[in-house]
């Protein structure tokens, strides 16, 4: 006898299901947010002239990315303890996030800043920019569009990283409506729903990283 | 944006494909043969079990499977081809692939210390239960709750579940509870101090305990017990040739004193026996 769908029980955990994507929605932006800025700063520290500051953060870079984000979210949540820290299941959660994808972005920065051509910054000083003026003006936004491609994948595997916290019990969406099948057992229907979910909020992340990458791509055009 | 929306649409296609595959006229059918016929011509019973459910079905010391479902589903095989070795064990990754495993018969039955909630027997089927289900709170030994309704507006850490939310709050209202996919971690942040109480099966607790000096106990309020449900083997929905058949294993086993006998070994008491299983033949 074939299994028959029933999408009832999925309407009656609509209020659950929204506040758990609400929450992961949280977990997303504090956490993208925070891994590109720190990406970009370290990225800025491996392409340094000062050898131990590259040491520093390319050590950083092998030491992140040698191990899980979920080992990294349970040595937060389950470790910290041990020296009287209790960091809360959500801020534990974002916080192995951040310090997971940043190693990655800062490759991904470092890459983009090292194709940018050795005469725009020659150029720039010799307009008599300052060092700020330079990296702010004329590196960064080159180094930018050429980085989003990579950063927009990692941004949409950081939508998908977000159902990890719920191992350390945050309600987020992950969390919501695998506990609704451990009442209902509707595995079939709320897995379709959730399939969906996810893939249209990777699909939007993927398409703001488009336009913005075009927008700077026009930029540059002009600029020529 | 373009190729944001023909993404959407596959995936939508998709679903709607896969809901045709899923969702069939059972009236246009010939009736199917019973999953017996498929178990006897295999010559051995596929169970679906999972790996920590701490007394029903876990790894003991040695890493092998242990525990009342696990010794069930033996002598379930050992009824059937009077050999208990003829049964496959599949560890199920979690409670939400035990229906998953059921429907597209890749096992024969789920023993998995399932509950058959009214919510569940509308997707599948359930043999007569074989056991209890019996929740409890566990607190620190020090701490003042003596009572289930003392923990009202406190934090109760537990197994990630609905079903136990709506256990938990149908006996005490108001708490706060924090779920972990992993009943260990439940327990692991119980002990660090980050809740007032632990909430499971009572074997799960008492197993959970030991080694723990005296520091945790059970609260036993006979005055307000917690929601009682049946433990049952989960069956595929509508063959009612094959629950029949598991039923009157079930109730072979009670007649020759073996169900009693594993209640015994795994629980050490005969307060998780449903009643007729105690009733004299």
């Amino acid at each position: 006898m074939a299994y028959r769908l029933d999408w009832l029980p999925v309407l009656q955990a609509s209020q659950a299901l929204l506040s758990g994507l609400a929450i992961s929605l949280e977990i997303f932006l504090i956490s993208s947010i925070g891994a590109t800025l720190l990406g970009l700063g370290g990225a800025s520290l491996m392409l340094s002239r000062h050898a131990s500051l590259r040491f520093v953060a390319t050590g950083y870079v092998e030491l992140m990315r040698n191990s899980p984000s979920l080992v990294k979210m349970y040595f937060i949540y389950f470790g910290f303890p041990v020296l009287g820290l209790f960091p809360t299941a959500f801020w534990s959660g974002v916080i192995a996030l951040v310090l997971h994808n940043a190693a990655y972005m800062m490759d991904i920065f470092r890459a983009a800043f090292a194709s940018v051509a050795r005469g725009q910054r020659e150029a720039a000083i010799s307009l008599g920019l300052d060092p700020f003026l330079t990296y702010r003006k004329v590196l960064l936004p080159q180094a930018l569009r050429r980085a989003l491609p990579g950063l927009g994948n990692y941004w949409a595997e950081m939508v998908k990283d977000t159902s990890l916290t719920s191992a350390l019990s945050v309600r987020e969406f992950y969390f919501v409506f695998t506990s609704q099948i451990a009442l209902n057992m509707r595995t079939y229907e709320f897995f379709l729903v959730a399939g969906l979910t996810y893939l249209l909020l990777t699909s939007a992340v993927a398409a703001i990283a488009r336009l913005w990458e075009r927008a700077l791509a026009r930029g540059e055009a002009r600029a020529r | 944006m373009r190729r944001f929306f023909t993404s959407a649409l596959g995936a939508l296609a998709l679903a709607a494909l896969m809901v045709m595959g899923l969702v069939t006229d059972a009236g246009a059918q010939a009736p199917a043969p019973s999953q017996l016929q498929t178990v006897l011509a295999r010559g051995k019973l596929i169970v679906g079990t999972r790996s920590s459910a701490i007394g029903f079905s876990f790894k003991d010391q040695k890493g092998e499977l242990a525990g009342f479902d696990i010794d069930l589903a033996r002598l379930l095989a050992q009824q059937i081809f009077k050999d208990p070795s003829k049964v496959e064990l599949v560890v199920l990754s979690g409670s939400a692939d035990r229906v998953p495993a059921l429907v597209s018969g890749r096992v024969d039955a789920v023993i998995s210390s399932f509950s058959p909630y009214p919510e569940r027997v509308q997707v599948i089927d359930f043999s007569a239960p074989y056991a209890l289900s019996d929740t409890v709170f566990v607190v620190r030994a020090d701490s003042p709750f003596q009572k289930n309704a003392d923990l009202v507006g406190k934090t109760v850490l537990t197994r990630q579940g609905a079903d136990l939310e709506q256990m938990i709050n149908g006996s005490v209202p108001g708490t706060k509870i924090e779920g972990f996919p992993e009943l260990s971690d439940a327990f692991l942040a119980f002990r660090q101090g980050r809740g007032d109480a632990f909430f499971y099966e009572r074997a799960a607790a008492y197993y959970l305990m030991k080694g723990t000096g005296g520091r945790f106990r059970v609260i036993d309020d006979k005055a307000n017990p917690i929601a009682a449900s049946g433990i049952s083997i989960g069956l595929k929905q509508g063959d009612q040739v094959w629950i029949n058949y598991i039923n009157w294993l079930l109730y072979d086993l009670k007649a020759n004193n073996k169900l009693q006998a594993l209640h015994q070994k795994w629980f050490e008491t005969d307060a998780l026996q449903p009643s007729w299983v105690k009733q004299p033949l």
